[in-house]
């Protein structure tokens, strides 16, 4: 890796994140001061290219984007943003959504430069890769729904309360928040089921049992189960808005469970 | 003394909207109402205002006491004397006035309670219920309102219940091209709200009790009609529901809505309830993605969104107090009228006397010039010296001071056979 150059791109788009987070926070939560959605989404722009650049950097070191849990971590927080940015080209108005986004994607950067110990398994070969891949992309997509759940319970709660000003006036209409939150949870299940079925092999190639690996498999297979369930009681029984948005976040909180639970096993001496 | 003259009421500001739908008085009612508050003891005049927003009473009679007695009585009868408010003579005149101007409203500059009070007084006029006191008050009222609504800003960009709606349909739906509108009832601020919505690409279907009338409803405002029996499958296909029924229980009950969910797969439902008394179950606000607003919580979010017109409402308050004056000052005009004008027929009719006395003996050699140049000259003299009496008159005539200039002049004049000639005149 080039740390003269990487280490800058990673600091930078950290700090850009940082800002777009205040940025869009500020103008969600509408400081007396307004601030403008557009600088939070400059601010988000300009990080993921920089985050990108670092990445580009790190894998012509050596080290690609599946290779640990730290490269994992950074990749998940961009595939996060880019599964941002795509969501709100294809609907507008949702770019509020994005303070709760940034501050989620800063964490998993900071979180990627952590000390880490030994890597999780052997961590190389084309399955390894979809493995990791799969359940990346499906953890990005749930980020993005969980987003939108969250923004959806907050409007929900506005309008049940009658707060028609601030905060309602800034949020995306609830229909559009659970309908996105709905497509993200559609576009992620499938690939947290390939990341499983992979991992079932990978698990077999790999030595990284013990209580932890076996108790992150359950809670796996658990937000597996809840982000199913809330796809099937949609199509089934029409659940939507406030009991889907619950169903999303109590997933996406299995979701990061099973990520801790990578995070703590790679720290282990 | 300017007409003696009570008003008791309640509210929006006063009185929750449970109780405000225990007295609320429908347009068709209202006709037999204002007759049986006329028959009330001691009450000569009546007039009443019914809105979603207010129910008040206008009365005059010779004991106010006694009117406002029997006012209570009636309110009273329905449970909202903890909330009554009563103004009497001055205050009362005042009140009357800032109804009819807006700025006792909500949100100031409501466009439609002029119309409404308008409407009130034709009932009560017709119903031969109002007499000498509110045929000049409320008419001079109306032309109070028009000036203010003409010289001040009172009026200019105005947030409306419609825009509100649209507003929230919005937060709720997103785009609103397709959503379907139904209107339950024909209340013109539930059709204006719809408009408003059928504008941003909503669809309209209108239900009513009468299919007749619904058919007519939609027919003007293009769309669909439906009987009120259709309800079910309106509240199942419906995206926003405007309640504006004059029914007095519940249109939409909490167990409809229920099974209408079930059917919609949770889709969003808002009802926009405006009726008063509610149309809508508030118990049905409760249940998972559905959306209810009665009148007072939309009127509260209009009035938030034209806070910022307390300069408008300066100047509104400034043009009405002029008019509540000259009103005030033409009544005490009024009320000292008839001794100025006996006071100007008994120097007329003895300068007249005294004239002619004069003209049929020391000055019978005058010629017809001469004695028209006299009776000119003596009407000027006789408007010169009542011109300042006339005035102090005119100025004290509501003052006791006032009322014993009236009684001295009548006795020191003999005043009490002209003015009764004057009024049989």
């Amino acid at each position: 890796m080039s740390p003269w150059l990487a280490n800058p791109a990673f600091y930078l788009a950290a700090t850009l994140y940082g800002l777009a987070g205040a940025a869009l926070l500020a103008h969600l939560a509408g400081t007396r001061r307004q601030v403008p959605v557009v600088w939070g989404l400059r601010f988000l722009t300009a990080a993921v290219v920089l985050h990108g650049l670092h990445e580009v950097l790190r894998w012509t070191d050596g080290r690609g984007p599946f290779s640990g849990i730290r490269e994992s971590l950074s990749t998940l927080a961009l595939l996060v943003v880019l599964a941002f940015l795509g969501v709100r080209r294809v609907r507008q108005r949702v770019e509020v959504v994005g303070a709760f986004v940034a501050p989620l994607t800063l964490l998993m950067l900071l979180a990627s430069r952590a000390p880490a110990g030994r890597p999780v398994g052997h961590l190389g070969g084309a399955l390894i890769a979809l493995h990791v891949g799969s359940v990346l992309m499906g953890t990005a997509a749930f980020t993005v729904a969980f987003a939108m759940a969250l923004a959806y319970l907050i409007q929900e709660r506005q309008v049940k309360r009658k707060h028609l000003k601030g905060v309602f006036q800034r949020l995306p209409p609830l229909d559009v928040l659970d309908d996105l939150g709905y497509r993200c949870v559609a576009v992620g299940l499938p690939a947290l089921t390939l990341g499983i079925v992979t991992g079932l092999f990978v698990g077999v190639r790999t030595s990284t049992g013990g209580p932890l690996a076996a108790w992150q498999q359950y809670v796996g297979m658990g937000a597996w189960i809840v982000f199913a369930g809330v796809l099937v009681l949609r199509l089934a029984a029409g659940w939507r808005g406030r009991r889907a948005a619950l169903g999303t976040i109590l997933g996406y909180a299995s979701a990061v469970l099973v990520l801790a639970g990578y995070y703590l096993r790679s720290g282990r001496p | 003394m300017t007409s003696r003259f009570v008003v008791l009421g309640v509210n929006h500001r006063t009185t929750p909207i449970e109780t405000r739908e225990r007295v609320a008085v429908t347009a068709d009612s209202l006709d037999g109402v204002v007759r049986s508050v006329r028959g009330l003891p001691g009450v000569r005049e009546a007039m009443m205002v019914a809105t979603c927003n207010r129910v008040e009473v206008y009365a005059t009679g010779d004991d106010l006491d006694a009117v406002a007695g029997a006012l209570r009585g009636y309110f009273d009868q329905r449970g909202a004397v903890p909330y009554l408010y009563e103004h009497r003579d001055d205050a009362g005149l005042r009140h009357a006035f800032r109804v009819c101007a807006s700025l006792d409203s909500l949100v100031p500059g409501d466009a439609q309670i002029l119309g409404q009070v308008k409407e009130a007084f034709a009932v009560a006029r017709d119903a031969g219920c109002t007499g000498q006191v509110l045929n000049k008050l409320m008419p001079r009222a109306f032309l109070a309102a028009r000036r203010v609504r003409a010289e001040t800003a009172i009026g200019h960009g105005q947030v409306s219940i419609a825009s509100v709606a649209v507003d929230l349909t919005r937060g709720i739906f997103g785009d609103l091209a397709g959503r379907q509108v139904v209107v339950l009832g024909a209340g013109k601020m539930a059709l204006g709200a719809a408009r408003s919505l059928v504008r941003h690409g909503a669809r309209l279907a209108v239900a009513n009790r009468s299919y007749e009338k619904a058919v007519a409803l939609a027919a003007e405002h293009g769309g669909a009609a439906h009987p009120l029996t259709d309800l079910a499958m309106l509240l199942q296909h419906g995206d926003v529901i405007v309640c504006s029924t004059g029914a007095s229980t519940y249109v939409v009950t909490r167990d409809e809505v229920q099974r209408a969910m079930k059917g919609r797969r949770g889709r969003s439902l808002f009802l926009i309830d405006i009726a008063v008394p509610r149309n809508v179950d508030p118990r049905v606000g409760d249940l998972d993605n559905v959306y209810l607003y009665n009148i007072d919580d939309l009127e509260r979010i209009v009035a938030e969104g034209s806070s910022s017109r307390a300069a408008a409402t300066t100047a509104a308050e400034r043009v009405l107090g002029e008019e509540i004056d000259a009103y005030r000052n033409e009544q005490r005009a009024r009320g000292a009228a008839p001794v100025i004008t006996a006071l100007r027929q008994r120097f007329r009719a003895t300068a007249k006397a005294e004239l002619e006395r004069s003209l049929a003996k020391p000055l019978k050699h005058l010629t017809v010039d001469d004695r028209k140049a006299l009776e000119v000259m003596l009407d000027a003299m006789v408007n010169k010296l009542l011109h300042a009496p006339t005035m102090a008159l005119r100025k004290q005539a509501d003052t006791p001071d006032g009322a014993q200039r009236e009684e001295s002049l009548r006795a020191l004049f003999d005043l009490a056979d002209a003015e009764h000639d004057t009024e049989t005149a």
